[in-house]
């Protein structure tokens, strides 16, 4: 009898065996639920079965968690996982690690299996995907040349970018013929040095229309583009595998159209907002230069002899007016004095008392004031107010009036 | 120099201008320059007109909307 091994140890060997194999640590397997339990830990327990098998599967919480839908007894369901040992029991059972409804059939399994394929090797990564351009020269658009999309990319472009040169690159866009007809054209616009970024899209469909962009091929060529590419499948419901590899996923091909160019528009604003700021820059430098030139007249105004200037002038004009003042007074008093004089004169004046009669009589030069003054026989001369005459004395007596 | 570009430079005299820290020759300079830019890129922004063109193979050919069905 050979070496025993223990239930253990057996057990284990099985449980290696059954996990070295690449296979069975991740594989799909269509089937249908039954004995479906949701224990109250969150970890889900039930049987997968077909016409002649079943296998044991157990789905944890953390993987439970992120069902979006409720299996129940009888629906069909794909499931993948790993299949292990469990031990205690010594049944093999698959862990599940994503669960989906089975309605979908062959498509859905096979855009999984590529979506984890390509997530695997990071070609979803935020890291990867690059930046547009933010004016592309020229931006190819592969669509097919007769669809809505076209039409709704060249009309946004219209509208809000002219300066961006349009180049259609038609492809197909459904059926078989797809996507080699759109690897060709990725590889086509690449080649093109005037190409900045590729827009790749069609409107929508069925996920079985809409195939093309989960081909593997298709999604590699759009990793490999020269160029950053955004997707523009018109189905927002449903990502497509070129939605995911793709630098930019937009909604629909108008929204491809407006992420892919500027806003003519807004940029109008843009340049309006940028006069606006140069002219306060500049119109702030001028203001300040004013202000400071302003302050500087002002103390220049201050310190300038122009008041002093004038001060003097009027004290000047002052003084001049006072001095003619005086000396009009001298001469109008002078004036006075003179004409009052000359009145005096004139009432004394020995004429005017000839004139009233009197006369004034001499004996040569001597005016003759008293008898006294002559002698009996002397000439005498009299003056008169008209003329004079001549006269001798022949007496004289003293007057006893006065 | 493409319309990036001339906006590129227009940002940068706009900035500078902001700042303030220039003489008043410097500052009227630079104005007149981003005037001269901006009056460029409005006047490229007015008389733009779009280019399509259908590529097939290595042969291109206008493309019109109106074309389409």
């Amino acid at each position: 009898m050979g070496k025993s091994l223990s239930v253990s140890d057996l057990t284990n060997l099985v449980r290696e065996t059954l996990t070295e194999n690449k296979l069975l640590a991740n594989v799909w397997v269509s089937g249908e639920v039954s004995n479906f339990k949701a224990h109250t830990s969150g970890h889900c327990y039930f049987t997968l079965k077909d016409e002649r098998a079943s296998m044991r599967m157990v789905m944890w919480r953390s993987r439970a968690s992120t069902l979006s839908f409720r299996p129940v007894d009888g629906m069909k369901v794909l499931a993948r996982g790993s299949i292990s040992v469990y031990e205690r029991d010594g049944n093999y059972q698959l862990y599940v690690d994503q669960l989906e409804p089975d309605g979908l059939g062959s498509l859905y399994l096979a855009f999984e299996q590529l979506k984890q394929k390509l997530q695997a090797e990071g070609l979803f990564r935020a890291e990867r995907k690059r930046p547009l351009p933010r004016f592309p020269r020229t931006v190819a658009v592969l669509t097919s040349p007769t669809g809505a999309a076209v039409r709704d990319i060249v009309t946004v472009m219209q509208r809000r970018w002219a300066l961006t040169h349009v180049l259609v690159v038609p492809v197909v866009v459904q059926g078989a013929e797809a996507a080699p007809s759109i690897v060709e054209g990725l590889t086509l616009a690449g080649a093109l040095d005037e190409v900045e970024v590729v827009i790749l899209g069609r409107g929508g469909g069925s996920l079985e229309d809409l195939w093309a962009f989960n081909d593997e091929r298709v999604a590699r060529a759009i990793v490999n583009c020269r160029v950053p590419v955004v997707s523009a499948v018109g189905h927002e419901t449903d990502v497509t595998i070129a939605d995911l590899v793709a630098d930019l996923r937009a909604p629909t091909p108008s929204a491809a159209a407006e992420l892919v160019v500027p806003d003519k528009q807004e940029l109008g604003r843009r340049l309006t907002q940028l006069q606006a700021r140069m002219a306060k820059g500049v119109g702030g430098k001028m203001s300040s230069l004013r202000q400071y030139l302003d302050y500087l007249a002002m103390k220049f105004k201050a310190a300038s002899p122009a008041g002093t200037i004038t001060a003097r002038q009027q004290a000047a004009q002052g003084l001049r007016l006072r001095m003619d003042s005086a000396v009009r007074r001298v001469l109008e008093r002078s004036r006075a004095e003179v004409s009052q004089q000359s009145m005096r004169l004139e009432a004394m004046s020995p004429l005017k008392v000839l004139a009233r009669g009197y006369s004034l009589t001499r004996l040569g030069a001597l005016i003759l004031k008293s008898e006294q003054d002559v002698m009996i026989g002397d000439t005498l001369t009299t003056t008169l107010a008209t003329g004079t005459i001549r006269s001798v004395v022949t007496g004289k007596e003293e007057s006893h009036e006065f | 120099m493409n319309f990036e570009q001339v906006l590129g430079e227009l940002e940068q005299i706009a900035a500078k201008l902001e700042q303030g820290d220039l003489t008043l020759e410097e500052a009227m300079s630079l104005y007149v320059r981003g005037v001269e830019a901006l009056a460029r890129c409005q006047a490229v922004l007015a008389e733009a007109e779009q280019k399509v063109e259908l590529l097939i193979k290595d042969t291109r050919k206008p493309f019109a909307l109106a074309t389409l069905p």
